[in-house]
C-alpha cells in the first residue's frame, strides 16, 4: 500500500467471545474513502440489513475515517453505523474528540461487533491486541463513572473510552454512546447506544499506541496545513469563543430556531438568555478540542442545577441549547447546561430528547396527556424541574419516560391520532434544529436525508446564508432562503461533499473555514499517494450516498418517506424573519430526483447504480 | 435625514459607532440612503459576509431604509 494504511478491522463476535482480524482492500478505501463509507460497503456486501437491529446477529459497524489521526485539520472522527432501533433503516452517527485518534494509534482502523454477550462485557484494544473483560460492576453506571472505573482498572490515565451509560444498557431507542468521559463528545443519533446495549457491550476502552498511518508524502501535507490552518482559524473565530451555541441569537433573527415545538417564530431576549455568550459568561470555565483540531468549539462549564450541581462537565452545543431552550420555551441556561451534563451521564441523545419533551409538553398544553399520566409532573412549557425529570425518566424508562424513551414517532403512535399532528419526524429520527421553512434547501436535506432528519448530511443552510459560499462548490451564490429555484442542485452538491466528511473522518465545521473539495482532495493525496482531484472525491461522495439509500430502499424506503412532518410543510408562522414561508418540497423533489439519476419513487436507477460502480440487485 | 435603530451581532459588533451601547443604537442616514449605504455608513467593508433583517424580515441591500426602521446585522448563520 501506498499510505502506511493497514486497513486491519476486527470483526468479533460477542456470543463466542472471539475476535478475528480481517482487512478491507485499498479499492474499498478509494471507492468508499473509509469511516461511514466503508461501514456502507461492508454493511451493504454482508447483506446482513434485514437483521432485527437489537437482535445479536445485527452488525455494529465502529469506523474511523481515512484520515483520522493523520496530521490533518480536525481528522478526528469515527462512526457507529447499522441498522437503527429507532428507524428502522442506515444509521450512522460520528463523533470526534480523542477516542477514534486513539483507536486508529492501536493499529486498527475499526471493528465490526455482532453476537450478545452472556454477560456484560467491555473491549479493551492496546496495540494490535484486543481483549473482552468482564462489565458486571460496571452495569448500572453513568458513562463518567464508567470512564473512571475502567481507567483504574487498567491503570492508564490517558485512556479513552467510549461508553453506554445506563439508557443504552435499558435500549432506550433515543440512546446513543459517550466517548471521553467529563470532555464528552457524543455518537448521539439513532439509537446506536441501544445496539451496544442489546449486545451486552458496556463500553470500548483503548489506550493509545503507536500505529496511526503515516502520511506518504508529509511535507506535502504540512504546505496544505499551513495554508489552511491560518484561514480556518480566523473564519471559525465565533465557534473557538463561544462554541457552536453562540449562533442561537443569529439563527433565532433568521427564523431557523424551533420554538415551541417549532410553533414560533421569534424569541429574541429568550435567545439571548441561552446563548453560547450568556452561557460562558454565566457558568463557562473552559474550551477544548477534538484531536488535531484548530478551531476548538468544546466548551466546559460549572454546573448550577440538578443533582450533580458543582460539578464540571461540557457546556452544550447549539442544538442542545436550542433543543433544551427555544424548543421548549425555557430560557434558563442552567437547567440547559444540567439536561446537557444529564443526557452525557445517562447516554442519551440530547436532540431526540429535547424533541421528545417538547412533543409531549404540546400533548400536555392540548390535553392529550394530563398531570396524572405524567406522575403528577406538570409538562408547562420552559418548566424546569419538569424537564430535568423527564430527561431522568427517559434514560431509565421510568413513568411517562417508558413511553417518551420510544421517540417522537411511536411515542405519536401511542397516544393516537391528534397527536400525529405534534411529531416533528422524519423516517422515524426527530429533527435537527434548523428550521427548513427559513432555508428551503433543508427541506430537501431532511426528506432525503439517510438517517432521517438529519440536517448534517447537507448543511446547506450555511451555504444559502453564505457562511460556506456557494460558489466555491461552482454553485450560483445566491439563493432566496424562501424561494425553491436552485436548491435541488443545492441540496444534492452539498449531499455529496458532506458524505465524504463521515468517510474521511473530518470534522464538517471545516466548511466554516471554507474548506474546499479541492483543499480536501490535496490532504487526501497527500496522505495516500493516490492521484485523487475533487470530481473524484464529489464521485466518492454521490457513491457513498447512492450506496446508503440502496440500503435503505431495500428495507422499503422510497418517495412516499421523503418526507416533511405537516408542521413544516404546510403550517406557516406569522412572527419572524421566516414568517409566512413554507417550503416547496413537491416541487423541488422532482427535479432532485432528477439530478440523482433516482426514479419518480425514489429509487437509484441502474444506469446510474452503473455510472457509479455499484451493484444493481 | 432619518434615523434607524441598529443591532450588530458577534463578531460584527466590532463595527460599533460611537453613539452604541453593546452593538445597539441609533444610526442617522441620508434621507436616500439603502442596507447597502447603512452597511458602508458603519464602514462594514462589501467582502464581510452579512445579512440584514428589517423589521423581522430578511432586506435586500437595495432596501430604502425608514425612519425608524429595526436593523439586525448578522454575521453569516452557525450553530451546529
Ligand atoms: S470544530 Fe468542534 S466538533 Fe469539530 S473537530 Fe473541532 S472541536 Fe471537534
Amino acid at each position: 500500500m501506498t499510505f502506511s494504511l493497514r486497513g486491519k478491522v476486527l470483526d468479533i463476535d460477542l456470543t463466542a467471545g472471539k475476535a478475528r482480524e480481517i482487512t478491507i482492500p485499498e479499492a474499498d478505501y478509494r471507492a468508499f474513502l473509509g469511516g461511514s463509507g466503508v461501514a456502507a460497503k461492508w454493511f451493504y456486501d454482508t447483506g446482513k440489513m434485514q437483521c432485527s437491529p437489537l437482535a445479536p446477529e445485527a452488525p455494529l459497524f465502529v469506523m474511523t475515517g481515512l484520515l483520522t489521526g493523520v496530521n490533518v485539520p480536525t481528522a478526528c472522527k469515527a462512526s457507529f453505523c447499522g441498522r437503527s432501533p429507532a428507524t428502522g433503516i442506515w444509521s450512522e452517527s460520528t463523533v470526534g474528540g480523542r477516542w477514534p485518534s486513539a483507536l486508529r494509534s492501536c493499529g486498527f482502523d475499526g471493528m465490526i461487533i455482532s453476537g450478545c454477550s452472556a454477560e456484560p462485557v467491555y473491549l479493551y484494544l492496546c496495540e494490535d491486541k484486543v481483549e473482552l473483560r468482564e462489565a458486571g460492576y460496571l452495569w448500572g453506571k453513568d458513562v463518567y463513572a464508567t470512564q473512571e472505573a475502567i481507567g483504574e482498572e487498567v491503570e492508564d490515565e490517558n485512556l479513552r473510552v467510549a461508553a453506554i451509560g445506563p439508557a443504552g444498557e435499558r435500549q432506550v431507542l433515543i440512546a446513543g454512546i459517550i466517548i471521553d468521559g467529563h470532555d464528552a463528545r457524543a455518537a448521539g443519533r439513532g439509537g446506536m447506544g441501544a445496539v451496544m446495549g442489546s449486545k451486552r457491550l458496556k463500553a470500548i476502552a483503548v489506550s493509545k499506541g503507536k500505529k496511526t498511518p503515516k502520511p506518504y508524502d508529509p511535507d506535502a501535507l504540512a504546505r496544505a496545513r499551513r495554508e489552511a490552518v491560518p484561514r480556518i482559524r480566523e473564519k471559525t473565530r465565533g465557534l473557538t469563543d463561544y462554541g457552536t451555541a453562540g449562533g442561537v441569537p443569529v439563527v433565532e433573527k433568521l427564523g431557523d430556531l424551533p420554538i415551541r415545538n417549532w410553533t414560533g417564530g421569534s424569541w429574541t431576549e429568550g435567545a439571548a438568555r441561552t446563548s453560547g455568550q450568556a452561557i460562558m459568561e454565566n457558568v463557562g470555565v473552559g474550551h477544548y478540542a477534538c484531536y488535531r483540531c484548530p478551531i476548538r468549539c468544546g466548551k466546559e462549564v460549572q454546573v448550577t442545577k440538578g443533582p450533580y450541581a458543582g460539578t464540571e462537565a461540557h457546556g452544550p452545543e447549539y442544538e442542545t441549547a436550542a433543543g433544551f431552550g427555544a424548543h421548549l420555551l425555557n430560557d434558563d441556561l442552567h437547567t440547559i447546561v444540567s439536561a446537557n451534563d444529564l443526557c452525557n451521564r445517562l447516554g442519551l441523545d440530547t436532540m431526540s430528547t429535547a424533541s421528545v419533551i417538547a412533543f409531549a409538553m404540546e400533548l400536555y398544553e392540548h390535553g392529550l396527556i394530563r398531570a396524572e399520566d405524567a406522575g403528577g409532573l406538570e409538562l408547562n412549557w420552559g418548566n424546569g424541574e419538569a424537564i430535568l425529570v423527564l430527561v431522568e425518566q427517559i434514560g431509565n424508562r421510568e413513568g411517562i419516560g417508558e413511553i417518551l424513551s420510544q421517540g417522537v414517532r411511536r411515542a405519536a403512535a401511542h397516544f393516537g391520532p391528534p397527536a400525529a399532528e405534534f411529531a416533528v419526524e422524519t423516517k422515524g429520527l426527530e429533527y435537527a434544529f434548523h428550521d427548513p421553512r427559513a432555508f428551503t434547501s433543508m427541506a430537501l436535506v431532511y426528506a432525503t436525508g439517510n438517517r432521517g432528519a438529519c440536517h448534517l448530511e447537507g448543511l446547506t443552510y450555511f451555504s444559502e446564508n453564505r457562511a460556506f459560499p456557494p460558489e466555491l462548490m461552482g454553485l450560483e451564490p445566491e439563493y432566496d432562503p424562501h424561494g425553491f429555484q436552485g436548491k435541488p442542485l443545492l441540496a444534492k452538491t452539498m449531499q455529496d461533499y458532506m458524505g465524504t466528511f463521515n468517510a474521511l473522518g473530518l470534522c464538517k465545521f471545516l466548511i466554516r473555514g471554507h474548506v474546499t473539495p479541492g483543499e480536501v482532495s490535496d490532504w487526501v493525496k497527500a496522505c495516500t499517494g493516490w492521484a485523487m482531484d475533487a470530481p473524484e472525491l464529489l464521485t466518492a461522495g454521490e457513491r457513498i450516498f447512492n450506496l446508503k439509500r440502496l440500503i435503505n430502499t431495500g428495507l422499503g424506503i422510497s418517495r412516499k418517506d421523503d418526507m416533511l412532518p405537516p408542521r413544516l410543510l404546510v403550517h406557516d408562522r406569522v412572527e419572524g424573519a421566516a414568517g409566512g414561508s413554507l417550503p416547496h418540497l413537491g416541487k423541488m423533489l422532482w427535479e432532485y430526483y432528477r439530478l440523482r439519476g433516482w426514479s419518480p419513487e425514489g429509487i437509484p436507477t441502474a444506469e446510474r447504480l452503473e455510472q457509479l460502480g455499484l451493484p444493481n440487485r | 435625514m432619518k434615523t434607524v435603530q441598529v443591532k450588530l451581532y458577534l463578531n460584527l459588533r466590532k463595527y460599533a459607532t460611537p453613539g452604541m451601547d453593546n452593538g445597539q443604537g441609533p444610526v442617522s442616514l441620508k434621507a436616500g440612503h439603502t442596507a447597502k449605504d447603512l452597511l458602508a455608513v458603519l464602514g462594514i467593508p462589501p467582502g464581510e459576509e452579512c445579512t440584514l433583517v428589517v423589521n423581522s424580515r430578511i432586506a435586500g441591500k437595495d432596501l430604502l431604509l425608514k425612519d425608524g426602521d429595526q436593523v439586525a446585522v448578522l454575521p453569516p448563520v452557525s450553530g451546529g
